[in-house]
């Protein structure tokens, strides 16, 4: 494995020209993020999160400075670049799943391996694997709607790791779960990111949660106001 | 499982068409209608097409026909002698109007006769006659057989003499049904067949008397091709008409085309009201699955793989349309037939997959051209949109405005051109897509006007209207005009469908017109025949007593003459060709005392009210053909005599 960060942030900003005011949402961030590291970004309610999130993963590009994907450059890149480049390197939780209501949860977590054109017989094995791991092996010809939250959450987690992808991506994954269910999601994402070798980066802005990351990143007001490492370093290491 | 991305967008798109089937159910409707139209209409014309070629045979009675309007040269009967000889059978058939009566006191009746050898006619299709019996037993030497109209006009029955020239014959049978009846030259009055022998006794047959010979064909199955046969008849023929079996009626033939290809354009007109539907439908449908497009864009889905689903998705829903549309189609098909049972009989009408396939086809592309906007709209769609569901669209510079709506713009015109393309592959000529393109680009701007002047003017009434509109209708009217409101495109595929309505209208009332203005003003379009002298003011007092007439009423003598000598010489010796010809044999010539208001004359002057003389005016088309001037004598035949 080659030591260089997974992901590189220089200088970015996002500003957003309302046409009235410009609103400066993200307003010089730099950090970079090394292999296997869980990252937790916290901050109040509208400091910036998601948009950093939304930039990392290429869904929009920072008004200045440079994104680095396992040494890549990514800003410059032309839509279907990101996208190839989402699907191999980036897997996603959302707060709100964000599952495809008209697919089965098989058929949900196999999407990423068939928008790449590999749904072949070991993929389908891996998702059924997946599907497994997070207990829901009876419950995949199921759609989202026949699912409970906790449900599709876990359904959502299966999806995100089929790829096998370096970097995980989850954006207030609990937030919409009550207590219990957000435990069990957690559990879920720390074993398998365990399991699978990922970098996980989690948005949140519940302690608890950020109290089982490596390191906590802490935004306000569109500027890192803290970047530390934990003792729960040692813990998932 | 299925491995490749085809399979992937089949299997989305088949699953979100499925979730969303009934919302596209009138879509589908819509198409249907279009289509249905489209392939019922056309499959019919070329089913009738086909048939008429099949029947044609039978219409004409022979493989060929010649038609003549003089009596055959020693050269022109060795034609037929050579081809005779090759195995090719040749009939002849006789047609001659004539006075019929039924007994001496009473007025005789201006009949068509037709005289057939029943050895050979009709070689195809079949006379049939009341009551059923052979052709040949019905037209003995001493017998004729007549229309049902001669009965009831010389009040006679089956089985009664009626006297025709210088003989007397028996009514054998009532003819039903005679195949060849469309390629009759005289029809004029009821109708009469009798053998050769019966006209030949009649005495009706005399040089120069007015008779139009036909001759059947009928060639042997092998050795002789049609197309030979014709080319040495026209050699041996050249004034005759000649046809065979596969040419059609060209009246016919010529009003199908033309009619064909009007409704088709109809059809197409309702096939794109239908595919306007489907695209607002495809686009509302891609506005709600926003969410699903950021996701599988969040996923790594490539615009063209997303536009593939929604491509495919918009292939099924023409398909669906278009399959439902064939079915109609083959229903309208048949029911053609029913409206026109009256004038041909359709033993079977073969619904032809190709036409099906054409329609299919047409639909299919429509839906998919209408729908090229919202699919190429997919690619704006920000993947960020799973964070940012509050992002307040930035109205950017107008110049970014414009760049972005040149997609849109490219895909209006390749939208129009596929149209025009279509247009003028349906209609079979270039000018009418070019027509289509521009009547269609015009209407859709006029249209899109007047959609927004409305909606402009409806969110100025409900925005600074002089009164407060009570909350339901605020909110049910400001939903007409809200960004992203489909009202406009409604109003404009409405205002296409109402527009087109009309347009046929008018077409079909000038097609009309047209057809009206051909005639010349202030000519009659009654014309009675065969009145006597007895029937005169009775036949008078009733048409002045009809409610329908405008124009005066015209009684006027005439009779039918023949012109032997013009100024000492033979008319004989003319050496007229085709038409001219007509000229020899009996011509009408009426009797007037004052000059007729729509008579100009020319030379000469028109004679005086009590003039003594025998003096005559000709037409100036017979004074050219013959050299008359005034002054020169003519000598006539009359009857006879
Ligand atoms: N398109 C936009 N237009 C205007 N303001 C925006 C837009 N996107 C985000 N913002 C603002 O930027 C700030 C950060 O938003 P966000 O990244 O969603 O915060 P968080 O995820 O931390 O709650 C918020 O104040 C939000 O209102
Ligand atoms: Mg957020």
């Amino acid at each position: 494995m080659n030591n260089e960060p997974v992901l590189s942030v220089r200088a970015v900003t996002k500003s957003i020209d309302t046409g009235v005011h410009r609103v400066e949402i993200l307003r010089g961030i730099d950090f970079d993020i090394e292999r296997g590291e869980f990252v937790a970004i916290m901050g109040a309610s509208g400091s910036g999160k998601s948009t950093l999130l939304g930039l990392l993963a290429g869904l929009d590009s920072p008004t200045s400075g440079s994104i680095f994907i396992d040494g890549e450059e990514i800003t410059g890149l032309d839509e279907d670049a990101l996208a190839a480049l989402r699907n191999r390197k980036i897997g996603f939780v959302f707060q709100s799943y964000q599952l495809i209501p008209t697919l089965t949860a098989e058929e949900n977590v196999l999407l990423p391996a068939e928008l790449a054109g590999e749904a072949t017989t070991e993929a389908l094995d891996r998702a059924r694997q997946l599907l497994d791991t997070v207990g829901l092996a009876e419950r995949r010809d199921h759609y989202p709607v026949q699912l409970s939250g906790g449900e599709q959450q876990r359904v959502a987690l299966a999806r995100a790791f089929m790829r096998k992808p370096p970097l995980l991506l989850a954006d207030e994954p609990t937030g919409n779960l009550d207590s219990a269910n957000g435990q069990h999601v957690l559990a879920l994402l720390r074993d398998l990111n365990r399991s699978e070798g990922a970098t996980l980066i989690l948005v949140t802005h519940d302690k608890e949660l950020a109290a089982h990351a490596t390191r906590i990143i802490t935004l306000k007001d569109g500027i890192i106001t803290s970047d530390e490492r934990t003792t729960a370093q040692a813990e998932s290491r | 499982m299925i491995a490749t991305g085809w399979g992937a967008a089949w299997r989305m798109a088949w699953r979100e068409a499925r979730s969303s089937a009934p919302k596209f159910i009138f879509v589908i409707f819509g198409v249907a209608a279009g289509v249905g139209a489209l392939t019922g209409v056309r499959g019919f014309a070329s089913g009738f097409q086909d048939l008429l070629k099949r029947e044609a045979r039978t219409l004409m009675a022979g493989d060929m026909l010649i038609r003549l309007f003089s009596a055959l040269t020693p050269a022109q009967e060795a034609e037929l002698e050579k081809w005779r000889a090759k195995g090719v059978r040749i009939t002849p058939i006789l047609e001659t109007v004539s006075m019929v009566s039924a007994s001496p006191g009473r007025p005789p009746l201006l009949t068509s006769i037709k005289a057939v050898d029943t050895a050979d006619y009709p070689f195809y299709g079949q006379i049939k006659l009341d009551p059923p019996q052979r052709l040949a037993e019905a037209l003995a030497p001493d017998a004729i057989a007549v229309s049902d109209d001669l009965l009831m006009r010389l009040d006679v029955a089956p089985g009664s003499r009626v006297k025709v020239g210088q003989t007397e014959l028996r009514i054998s049978a009532v003819v039903k049904y005679e195949p060849d009846r469309m390629t009759g030259s005289l029809n004029v009055g009821p109708r009469a067949m009798m053998s050769k022998e019966a006209l030949q006794a009649t005495g009706l047959m005399q040089i120069g008397s007015r008779a139009a010979r036909r001759f059947l064909f009928k060639l042997p199955a092998e050795g002789v091709q049609v197309a030979t046969i014709r080319e040495s008849l026209r050699k041996a023929f050249p004034e005759a008409l000649i046809s065979d079996y596969r040419e059609t009626h060209p009246i016919i033939t010529r009003t199908l085309d033309r009619s064909t290809t009007f409704l088709s354009l109809v059809s197409l007109i309702a096939l794109i009201v239908g595919a306007l539907g489907v695209a607002t439908a495809v686009h509302s449908h891609i506005q709600q699955r926003l969410d699903t497009i950021a996701i599988l864009k969040c996923l790594g889905a490539r615009n063209a793989q997303i536009i593939r689903i929604y491509a495919l998705q918009t292939t099924m829903l023409g398909t669906a349309g278009g399959l439902a549309g064939v079915a109609v189609g083959a229903v309208v098909q048949q029911l053609f037939p029913l409206l026109l049972a009256k004038y041909f009989q359709f033993s079977g009408l073969i619904w032809s997959p190709a036409f099906a396939l054409e329609g299919l086809l047409t639909g299919v592309l429509v839906s998919l051209l209408f729908t090229l906007p919202p699919l190429l709209a997919i690619r704006e769609v920000k993947p960020a949109l799973i964070f940012r569901r509050e992002m307040a669209e930035v109205r950017p510079p107008w110049k970014v405005r414009f760049r972005r709506q040149i997609p849109a713009m490219l895909s209006g015109v390749v939208i129009l051109c596929g149209l025009g393309l279509v247009a003028a592959w349906l209609a079979g000529s270039a000018r009418a897509g070019w027509t289509f393109i521009g009547g269609l680009s015009g209407s859709l701007l006029v249209l899109s006007c007047a959609a927004w002047l409305l909606l402009r003017g409806l969110k100025r009434f409900v925005e600074n209207g002089p009164f407060r509109l009570p909350v339901a209708w605020r909110h049910g009217l400001a939903n007409l005009y809200r960004p992203g409101n489909h009202a406009a495109s409604i109003l404009v595929s409405l205002g296409i469908g109402v527009m087109f309505t009309l347009t046929i209208h008018l077409i079909q009332s000038g097609f009309l017109k047209e057809v009206v203005g051909a005639a010349p003003p202030g000519a009659p379009n009654v014309l009675l025949i065969n009145i006597t002298d007895l029937e005169k003011d009775g036949v008078r007092e009733i048409l002045e007593a009809h409610p329908g007439r405008t124009g005066r009423i015209r009684i006027e003598p005439f009779a039918s003459a023949r012109l032997i000598k013009i100024g000492g010489r033979e008319t004989a010796s003319w050496d007229l060709r085709g038409f001219r010809r007509r000229f020899l044999s009996a011509r009408e010539v009426t009797i007037q005392d004052a000059q007729p208001e729509e008579v100009e004359v020319r030379q000469g002057a028109w004679w005086n009210t009590n003039e003594k003389r025998p003096l005559i005016a000709v037409s100036e088309q017979v004074a050219e053909i013959f050299s008359i001037v005034p002054g020169m004598q003519l000598r006539w035949m009359i009857l006879g005599r």
